[in-house]
């Protein structure tokens, strides 16, 4: 008993003013039971909404500022406590109150995006799409215009990086264009840099395969002669 | 048998209202002789605001809570013959928000209703006359209106 001064009950009746008063239901006036929220933020226990919606009120107003409420569109509140209460424990006689109406959800959040890998990307952009094999616009691009000399000996890689671009023409004339068709790009970019590299590797193949001819019809002719 | 809800909330109300109420309002369950206590009927007390001819009478007042409060508004009543426009001669009080089809909403509590009765007192609703008493005078003959108040006001002087 002399343990208890007096401030620890005021500071509960203080603490039931402040905390405990944001989460009254606004009809009976306790702590909201299966707590609801409505499109106009005002907190009920749901069988206490139940009730006023479905006998009392005449067109579905909010009980505190008359606002038109849907019950589809009324919010249930999940808190991390105990949810396997009885929606009916707070019984009304004679009435059943069916469950809650769920909670809507919307899809889970995409994950962070590579953000800087992307924007490399456009950069490097500009100069492959031409350089795929359309000549009057890879003419532009001093540096790869050997590579696009040659590009000819690669027509299936060409076509897929084409198929990436459904109008070339159109490619060709933008020059603001890279902000046009960002997915085109992410897929392109991650496939365009490899090109380069598979068409230089093929070029080298190409000529070690010409090498090897040429020398084998020398040591052919060495021999014949 | 009323309601979880009806008592439910009259408790709350009732907790509300020992934890904090206007200075000079009195409410209070009524309590029968044998000591149990009427959540569904409240006795009160409303005082007239100072600065005005209402100032000095605290003027009783019983509400009944029906098995549908709070879905449904309390019936306020001030002795019969209570004098006031808005106050019908059995003395129910007429005001927008004790009106189920109008101004009612479960969210209003016994304090905003005490509140708002309290202003009515002085503001009345010419539009809404409930006796022909106060209504005639009120709109005819101002000064004998104000005498009747004040007379009035001295019927009902403070309880301590």
């Amino acid at each position: 008993m002399n343990r208890q001064p007096p401030s620890p009950s005021f500071a509960s009746s203080s603490n039931n003013n402040t905390d405990a008063g944001d989460f009254e239901c606004n009809i009976c006036f306790d702590l909201a039971q299966d707590p609801i929220v409505t499109l106009c933020g005002h907190l009920f226990c749901w069988p206490c909404l139940y009730k006023w919606i479905h006998i009392h009120s005449h067109s579905h107003e909010c009980p505190v500022c008359k606002a038109l409420i849907e019950e589809e569109k009324l919010v249930p509140l999940y808190g991390r406590g105990k949810n396997s209460t009885d929606p009916r424990s707070k019984s009304i006689p004679g009435m059943e109150i069916p469950h809650r109406p769920t909670g809507q959800r919307p899809e889970t959040a995409p994950p962070p995006h590579p953000n800087a890998f992307a924007h490399q990307g456009y950069g490097f952009m500009g100069g492959f799409g031409p350089f795929g094999g359309f000549a009057p616009v890879s003419a532009r691009f001093g540096g790869f215009t050997l590579s696009a000399a040659l590009g000819g000996l690669l027509p299936s890689i060409f076509n897929i990086q084409v198929n990436g671009f459904p109008n070339p023409n159109m490619y060709g004339a933008g020059h603001g264009f890279p902000y046009g068709y960002p997915n085109t790009f992410h897929g392109a970019h991650a496939q365009g840099f490899p090109h380069h590299q598979n068409q230089e590797e093929q070029v080298d193949s190409n000529l070690k395969l010409l090498f090897m001819v040429v020398g084998f019809c020398v040591l052919l002719s060495v021999i014949w002669s | 048998m009323s309601g979880g809800i009806t008592l439910g909330r009259l408790t709350e109300e009732r907790k509300a209202w020992r934890k904090n109420h206007p200075h000079g309002f009195v409410a209070r369950p009524e309590t029968s002789s044998d000591g149990t206590v009427n959540l569904m009927v409240w006795h009160c007390l409303i005082p007239g605001k100072a600065n005005t001819d209402w100032e000095g009478g605290f003027y009783p007042l019983t509400m009944h809570f029906s098995e549908d409060y709070p879905s449904k508004p309390p019936k306020c009543k001030f002795p019969p013959n209570f004098f006031h426009p808005n106050i019908y001669p059995s003395g129910t009080v007429c005001l927008s928000i004790l009106s189920e089809d109008s101004g009612w909403r479960p969210a209003i509590s016994v304090k905003q209703v005490l509140i708002g009765i309290q202003d009515l007192l002085d503001q009345p609703n010419p539009s809404d006359p409930a006796q022909t008493d106060g209504y005639h005078l009120f709109m005819q003959q101002p000064e004998e209106y104000r005498s009747r108040v004040r007379q009035q006001a001295k019927q009902y002087p403070s309880p301590v």
